[in-house]
């Protein structure tokens, strides 16, 4: 190979000094993500971990170490394979095993890309007899403006999280459509949090509207948890009229104002304004019949969870089961069996669906086999090279 | 009032009762009653459920016994040993005695002092009733911590919920046959017998328990008659009838609440099987009144296997009798179980058990290791190699065979549960170490073969009496898919056994060049070769493992991967496989590099087998395992000295080659 920065270039992505050193970086920050669960929760540490390109681990004295994040590691590393596949790796036969060992493994890391960038998850919850069409996240939120004065009720304008997510105290942002009456200004959001009553602070900062405010609490361990909340008002187009207002994601209804949704009229129709956990329509509707949990006798341990659902599609009807390990899967869409709620009061049984639309479902399953197929040859090669010298030791 | 009257009758009579059963007890037997092989091997057959699932009674009192003091035999006062099995039939049958036995094993002083126990060492067994001495404050402590949120307990708060646990369980066993003993018709019950057509005071003075729960619906209509009679005036009762009086009446209502206050106390041993086939519930003696009641339907076969039950106690006296009720009893009840289905693999388990295979075969495998390290001293001696290898490949089949009898009892693949990760991971890294042996003859792998027995089956031991819990217990419903336990669980526990291997061959490596056992090159580059050799082995099946268990993460959550402890340490191991492998390619670890690699490559695979189930997160953390922690720490320490050892050697080696040159 010629001395060339092309060729240097080349030749370092290529080496085996960077796949371990990028290795090595993997392998700590699986470590230190894994430790760190235990303090801070699954989401945060994926989303400060696992997800980032960089961040700075803070460990239990105080000492502050920046690192590059999972996602930045597995490019430097998808890369590394390529390169060093198409430079380094002569083509033999005797290395036919390593080369479908590393198109598995990259694979695998494109699946991962593609769950990541393209994958949605989320829950269904339904009632007995109850059906549904919708489900909605675990972690993402939106602002919903709904025309409920339409014919069909149901004509919704979704304002995205990241409109809204990074307006912290004092900062503003105004969302326009050209069908409202009003603009929508929307300001200080949390992530978590609980509107309170004006009396029961001490509120001299902060905002008030209609005798509440926004109290802001901390990210709880598990996100599925926090109930996000933001201050919000509606400024006539006509009037410039301003009416302030609070939306929160919790259920608690506070007062006729700060109630959920909030309902106003403006421009001769009735708007719903709500935050909501941001949700998605499925092509079909699922009813739940009825939700079963088996227990091992005498005890109180699940043995078996499952739902007998109705697929229902234009005219048709099917009649399922969801259960554990044995999800639903249609039109690219996956629901399992994720857990269940018992009503105290009536003991009915709900049943929860985690929802999943994942371009690369099955793809991990093909690299597997790839990646079998080629480990299988390649130790097959070696084991039969390594016996054959130890007989020819043995026979000296 | 009447209320009153109802539950004052009944504790007199139990504590009269008390006196007079301990006393007999302890009277007429002497010190310690006697249990012949006959009375045990049959007791042992007795089916009980437990758990959720259908075992021997030996299975139960060995668990029972294992969970209460952290030893599956019991060491009481004058020295000897109880087994489990008579352990649990001094309990049944002489409560009072057994009280006496130092059975609950409390670890932490911190509880013995919140009770105001005396202060003992730690690891202190107390007897049922010095902990019955101290019950209200148990009780009003648990109570208390009970309503705490279980994330937010302290261990202390954690061990004494457990201690009040264990304590509730004990002295439920210590009253299972109570019901048979009291007196429940006196002279004033008696009394009843003209109210009733087909009985006099005689026969109904004479009735047992188990009569008098088959007779409950009689009592009960009686009840009713005679209640609303009263209020309603005699019309209701026919011409030969007498209407009963208000203190019979009362009499009449206390007798029944009586049987039902015995019945309660009487729960610990769920040994009736279900009568129809909508139930799987086996029922315990106190259990069968509401059976009675609920189904109005006579249990006649219950009813019988409750009268045989009831029998025993009074028959203590008298082995032969004892036994010919007792084999009665365990036909009956196998019979029922039997036709039910319920005894896939009960005598074999009772066999499994009997045979002991781990217990003997970690005998064998110190011997072995013995005979191996003989065998470095005699290298040349022909028969001796020919025993230390018999001595190890025994323990080895034994092993195998103890698997696979624990899959058959069961219907599952070997690993269900972290106990028997500790079975099957030594039993691979030993299989595989002995393959390695028949290419190679370098009784290197030989040693550590007998090595990694010795200390699998002890961790083996040492969980199962720390854990507690019946080893084939029922797994929870994600667990619940034989395809999934047997290709992602089984693989996985490969890769941990060839991380283990590849440790303990390194440490061969680095001890060897440490102290100069060996001056011969090509005996270091074939140690360094066998390492690598185990590590690749092991990425084979740690790399296949983890993605298995993705796929089934997304069979069952709907995510391939979701950076879950457990995943994570899989894939440590998988990341640390790799960095070996490519670190021998790119020439940056040599021979020594790759068994100090290998070293380390051990305590990974700690971490992920159990130091990521001390995370308390996750969805993986299904094995509890307090005090683990402190035995972790301990091999990470020795496995950091030896990898600082092996620093040792390269800094002489790079010394050594440098004064040369």
């Amino acid at each position: 190979m010629k001395k060339s920065p092309l060729n240097a270039l080349l030749r370092f992505f290529s080496s085996f000094g960077l796949a371990i050193v990028v290795l090595l970086f993997l392998f700590l920050l699986t470590l230190l993500g894994t430790l760190e669960q235990a303090r801070v929760g699954l989401y945060e540490v994926q989303d400060r971990y696992f997800s980032a390109f960089f961040l700075v681990h803070e460990f239990p004295n105080g000492l502050k170490l920046p690192l590059p994040g999972v996602y930045l590691l597995s490019v430097i590393l998808s890369i590394n394979l390529l390169v060093g596949m198409f430079v380094r790796m002569r083509p033999s036969w005797a290395k036919a095993g390593i080369y479908v060992i590393h198109v598995g493994i990259l694979f695998m890391l494109l699946a991962g890309l593609v769950t990541h960038h393209f994958a949605i998850e989320g829950q269904m919850t339904l009632a007995p007899d109850q059906s549904s069409s919708r489900f909605s996240s675990y972690h993402e939120w939106e602002l919903v403006v709904a025309d409920t004065s339409t014919a069909d009720h149901n004509k919704e304008y979704v304002v995205p999280e990241e409109l809204f997510a990074d307006l912290s105290r004092g900062q503003e942002r105004t969302i326009q459509s050209g069908d409202w009456p009003f603009d929508v200004v929307v300001g200080q959001y949390a992530r978590n949090g609980i509107p309170q009553p004006e009396r029961s602070a001490a509120t001299a900062k902060r905002k008030i509207v209609d005798g509440f405010f926004f109290e802001k609490l901390s990210p709880e361990k598990e996100n599925e948890r926090n109930l996000p909340g933001l201050y919000l008002a509606l400024r006539d187009k006509q009037s410039g009229e301003r009416r302030e207002a609070i939306l929160w994601g919790g259920s608690i209804r506070l007062s006729d104002h700060a109630s959920l949704p909030l309902t106003v009229e403006a421009g001769g129709k009735q708007w719903d304004l709500k935050l909501q956990r941001r949700t998605w329509t499925v092509p079909f509707t699922l009813k739940l019949n009825r939700f079963i949990r088996e227990l091992h006798p005498g005890t109180s341990m699940p043995r078996a969870f499952r739902s007998d659902v109705t697929k229902i599609e234009g005219e048709t009807r099917e009649d399922l089961t969801i259960k554990m390990n044995h999800p639903l899967r249609h039109k690219g869409l996956v629901f399992f069996q994720a857990s269940f709620f018992e009503n105290p009061r009536t003991g009915q049984m709900s049943s929860t669906f985690a929802v999943v639309r994942n371009p690369a479902d099955q793809w991990p399953l093909v690299a597997c086999i790839i990646i079998s197929v080629g480990l299988l040859t390649q130790f097959g090669i070696t084991l039969v090279r390594y016996l054959r010298s130890e007989r020819a030791r043995q026979a000296r | 009032m009447i209320i009153r009257h109802r539950l004052i009758v009944i504790w007199p009579v139990l504590a009269l009762l008390g006196i007079l059963v301990g006393g007999s007890d302890a009277a007429a037997l002497g010190l310690r009653p006697h249990w012949s092989k006959e009375t045990l091997e049959l007791a042992s057959r007795l089916p009980i459920q437990d758990g959720g699932r259908i075992k021997p009674l030996s299975t139960f009192a060995r668990f029972e016994l294992v969970k209460f003091s952290g030893r599956s035999r019991l060491k009481i006062e004058d020295k000897t040993r109880l087994g489990s099995m008579e352990w649990l039939l001094n309990t049944l049958f002489y409560p009072d005695l057994t009280k006496d036995f130092k059975v609950i094993l409390i670890e932490n002083p911190a509880v013995m002092q919140m009770l105001g126990l005396p202060d003992e060492d730690p690891r202190t067994r107390f007897a049922l009733r010095e902990l019955e001495e101290v019950e209200p404050k148990l009780r009003q402590l648990a109570e208390s911590f009970f309503g705490i949120p279980e994330d937010d307990r302290s261990l202390e708060q954690k061990q004494l919920l457990n201690l009040f646990e264990s304590y509730l369980e004990l002295q439920s066993l210590t009253q299972a046959l109570e019901f048979a003993h009291i007196p429940l018709i006196g002279e004033r019950e008696a009394r009843l017998a003209r109210y009733m057509p087909e009985t006099n005071a005689e026969a109904l003075q004479a009735m047992s328990y188990s009569d008098l729960v088959s007779r409950l619906p009689l009592f009960t209509q009686l009840l009713v008659l005679h209640g609303s009679a009263l209020r309603a005036g005699e019309t209701m009762l026919s011409e030969n009838e007498e209407a009963m009086s208000i203190e019979d009446l009362q009499t009449l209502l206390a007798l029944l609440d009586n049987i039902e206050l015995v019945g309660k106390r009487s729960v610990a041993l769920s040994i009736f099987p279900p009568g129809g086939s909508e139930s799987e519930r086996y029922i315990s003696a106190g259990e069968m009144i509401l059976e009675v009641v609920s189904t109005e339907a006579f249990p006649q076969t219950g009813l019988t296997q409750l009268a045989l039950l009831e029998k025993l106690p009074h028959q203590l006296g008298d082995e032969k009798a004892f036994n010919h009720t007792l084999t009665r009893l365990v036909g009956s009840v196998t019979h029922a179980a039997r036709e039910r289905g319920d005894l896939w693999g009960f005598g074999l388990e009772i066999f499994f058990y009997k045979l002991k295979p781990f217990h003997y075969s970690l005998v064998l495998f110190i011997l072995g290791f013995i005979l191996v390290a003989c065998l470095w001293l005699f290298p040349n001696s022909r028969w001796l190699a020919r025993v230390a290898t018999g001595f190890i490949v025994t323990p080895t089949v034994l092993l195998i065979v103890g698997i696979t009898l624990r899959c058959i009892i069961r219907g599952r693949p070997p690993i269900t549960n972290l106990y028997e990760t500790t079975l099957f991971i030594p039993a691979v890294a030993i299989v595989v170490a002995l393959v390695i042996e028949w290419i190679n003859r370098k009784r290197i792998a030989l040693g550590v073969a007998a090595l990694l027995g010795m200390a699998g089956l002890f961790v083996a031991n040492n969980y199962e009496l720390t854990d507690g819990s019946d080893t084939m217990g029922q797994l929870i419903a994600v667990l619940n898919s034989n395809f999934w336990l047997s290709t992602h669980v089984t693989t996985i526990n490969i890769g941990y056994a060839a991380g283990f291997l590849a440790a303990a061959i390194g440490h061969v490596y680095i001890f060897a060049k440490l102290f100069g056992l060996s001056g011969n090159r090509e005996f270091y580059r074939m140690v360094s070769r066998m390492t690598y050799g185990v590590v690749c082995f092991g990425l084979l099946f740690s790399l296949v493992g983890t993605v298995l268990g993705g796929i089934w993460a997304n069979y069952s959550w709907g995510r391939f991967w979701g950076w879950d402890p457990k995943e994570n340490g899989a894939l440590l191991i998988v990341i640390w496989n790799l960095i070996i492998l490519h670190g021998r390619m790119g020439g940056y670890l040599r021979e020594l590099g790759i068994c100090m690699a290998a070293v380390f490559g051990g305590m990974v695979v700690a971490f992920s087998w159990w130091g990521v189930n001390l995370l308390g997160v996750g969805l993986h953390s299904y094995g509890f395992t307090s005090g683990v922690m402190g035995k972790l720490t301990l091999f990470w320490t020795a496995e950091t000295l030896v990898i600082l050892l092996g620093l040792i050697v390269y800094a002489r080696q790079r010394f050594l080659a440098r004064s040369h040159a």
